[in-house]
């Protein structure tokens, strides 16, 4: 039957359909870089002309000739560092338990599991009403800094989770049930064997969390991140603004000078990024090269 | 041996967050429509500071205030080093609630305050002060390629824009017109603008026509109606100003906005004053009142100019400044209609 006549006539109908498909795929791989290179180019050329180290350490102004991003730098960077600080200890330890404590899934654990996997692909807006409903009004900490990283915790709580139990469930039983069976505890098996061997991974999906967490706009305006603020924030409590916010601020002004000031902040918010998300490819490639040995 | 003390010094800071963890991770379960355990246990979290210092100025409110506002901050912060000046622009509506709140020592306004937010201050026993800044005329924009219409009446617009309008061709509005699809941009209802335009021309607040595309954001507006030949909307005299190379704006009645007919109110009745309100209690702090005399001084005027507003005569500024000045609280504008002329009703006491 397989060299059935009929088979054999359309051989080369076939393959040119086979062609046409490889062309068809390799196409659709090109439309998002090349939309990308042109989204690029046409920052760079807007936004190169303000890019210089003034730009970056001036304060902010209502001027566009004559203002920096200063502020929103810092801000960015004191957002980020606390929303680390908050949900990198409660995600990872909420991932251990999920993973090695409960190695029986009960009902109970079945309902936090189907909750996490669907609280991360809530929208981000729902996080910034959340965040003002408990954080800016019922915890009475109004438009503060600590507010603005605390939603953004709940926001990437559920993808740190996620991560690190994936990263936990790639290291082998064995490794645990060798560790038991020379006398170890769990909490002692998990210390030693799984978590030291998971790093890299759970790692890699922290700082990708992370990075979005910068690039996020939209639950920051919810919770009150300023559009002008005068000072750099110095405690918890001070109000703040972010680098996305002064873009889409800058994007929207009436003064056309200003969108060039937005695309030269785009170019500082990318190559952080970049920056950011180069770490975790180091990390990723480093725990590849260990697994290797 | 380094490795194992550095696991060791790891595991107990792991072994305090795995008891909130666990915490948290259990009650997730039992409200899954609200996830707030992590937050209770973020509070761990030294929250310092939730009260504002005293010395700060807050300030939320109108986007169209928002660019005298934030020059004038900043002016202010060159000139008085160390105040912690921060300027929101959520819209009128939104930051009169965060004033009422009591959350914001200054709200600014694109149109005067309402009945029932004077009320609820009241209510809360929050005093607040009335100040007019600048005035403002609402421009009707339309595109470049729309070489037939230069004028508009007022009775035109409320032809196109009322809530029970069905028009969809320029040539409804009026038969010279070609007929040419209309599209109608505006901003969003929480906007002072939006709230003023409704009330000026279609004689009620907040009605509009059903086929309206509203945006939160103005330049958005621009852009769109300089994309769309048969575009029409309506925004602050600032953004046509500064996009006086994009858009072209109608005259309206006859009269085209600019800085001369919007000050002495013969652009009608679409020229109209923007506020700040300042909480009473707030002037008890030097900051916010330094700042109010600054806005109501040399450099108020300058940002006006510098944001593309339009002053208000000498005369008029006198006045308000007394007003000021003597402590009175409350609003002047309970019957402000629109196209009345602000001297008249500041004179009037």
């Amino acid at each position: 039957m397989i060299l059935d006549p009929s088979t054999h006539r359309n051989l080369q109908s076939r393959k040119r359909f086979d062609a046409l498909f490889a062309i068809l795929c390799q196409s659709a791989a090109w439309v998002g870089v090349g939309l990308l290179v042109i989204f690029l180019t046409k920052i760079f050329i807007d936004g190169a002309g303000h890019l210089n180290w003034k730009f970056i350490t001036s304060e902010l102004s209502q001027r566009p000739g004559r203002t920096g991003i200063w502020p929103a730098v810092v801000g960015s960077l004191y957002v980020m560092i606390l929303t680390t600080a908050i949900s990198v200890p409660v995600g990872v330890a909420a991932a251990i338990y999920l993973e090695e404590f409960n190695r029986r899934k009960t009902k109970f654990i079945n309902i936090v599991q189907l909750n996490i996997a669907n609280l991360s692909g809530v929208p981000s807006v729902v996080y910034g009403l959340l965040g003002r409903v408990l954080f800016v009004y019922a915890f009475g900490f109004q438009q503060s800094i600590i507010a603005g990283a605390l939603t953004m915790s709940l926001l990437i709580l559920p993808t740190v989770i996620i991560v690190t139990q994936e990263a936990l469930r790639a290291v082998p039983k064995s490794y645990r049930d060798c560790s038991m069976a020379l006398g170890s505890t769990q909490w002692q098996a998990i210390r030693l064997q799984v978590l030291p061997n998971a790093l890299p991974g759970i790692l890699t999906g922290i700082i990708l969390s992370i990075s979005r967490a910068i690039g996020e706009t939209a639950p920051l305006i919810v919770v009150g991140a300023a559009s002008y603020v005068s000072f750099l924030p110095s405690s918890l409590g001070d109000k703040y603004t972010v680098l996305p916010i002064k873009i889409f601020d800058w994007a929207n002004d009436s003064k056309n000078e200003f969108h060039s000031v937005a695309a030269s902040a785009i170019i500082v918010l990318m190559v952080a990024l970049l920056f950011i998300n180069s770490f975790a490819i180091y990390f990723r490639a480093r725990s590849q090269a260990k697994a290797k040995k | 041996m380094s490795s194992l003390r550095a696991w060791t010094i790891g595991s107990f800071f792991t072994l305090a967050i795995t008891l909130i963890g666990c915490s948290g991770g259990g009650s997730g379960a039992n409200s899954s429509e609200n996830p707030t355990p992590s937050g209770n246990t973020a509070s761990n979290e030294p929250a310092g500071g939730s009260k504002p210092a005293t010395g700060d100025v807050n300030i939320d409110g109108s986007t169209t205030v928002y660019p005298i506002v934030s020059v004038l901050a900043e002016d202010f912060q060159k000139d008085n080093a160390g105040v912690k000046v921060t300027v929101n622009k959520s819209g009128t509506g939104s930051g009169m609630k965060k004033f009422i709140a009591g959350e914001i020592d200054i709200a600014t306004a694109s149109r005067a305050i309402k009945d029932d937010e004077v009320k609820s201050l009241a209510d809360k026993k929050i005093d607040f002060i009335e100040i007019p800044v600048a005035y403002d005329g609402v421009s009707i924009i339309v595109n470049k390629g729309n070489t037939w219409a230069k004028d508009i009446t007022t009775d035109e617009l409320k032809k196109a824009w009322s809530k029970d309008s069905t028009v969809a061709t320029w040539d409804q509005i009026n038969a010279k017109f070609p007929k040419e699809k209309i599209t109608f941009y505006g901003p969003t209802d929480n906007h002072g603008t939006y709230e003023y335009f409704t009330e000026a021309i279609n004689g009620k607040k907040n009605e509009i026509r059903k086929e309206y595309q509203p945006n939160q954001e103005y330049t958005a507006i621009v852009t769109s109606v300089a994309g769309d030949k048969g575009g029409m909307a309506f925004v602050g005299y600032n953004y046509y100003a500064d996009n006086k190379d994009k858009v072209n704006a109608l005259t309206v009645g006859g009269v085209a906005p600019d800085e001369k007919t919007i000050a002495d109110g013969t652009y009608k009745p679409l020229s109209r004053p923007l506020f700040l309100y300042v909480n009473k209690a707030s002037l008890a702090k030097p900051n916010v009142k330094k700042f109010v005399d600054y806005a109501l001084g040399e450099k108020g005027k300058d940002a006006v100019k510098e944001a593309k507003y339009v002053l208000f005569s000498d005369a008029l500024m006198k006045m308000i400044q007394d007003h000021v000045n003597g402590g009175m609280t409350g609003t002047m504008m309970k019957d402000f209609k629109p196209g009345m002329k602000l001297d008249d009703v500041y004179s009037k006491k």
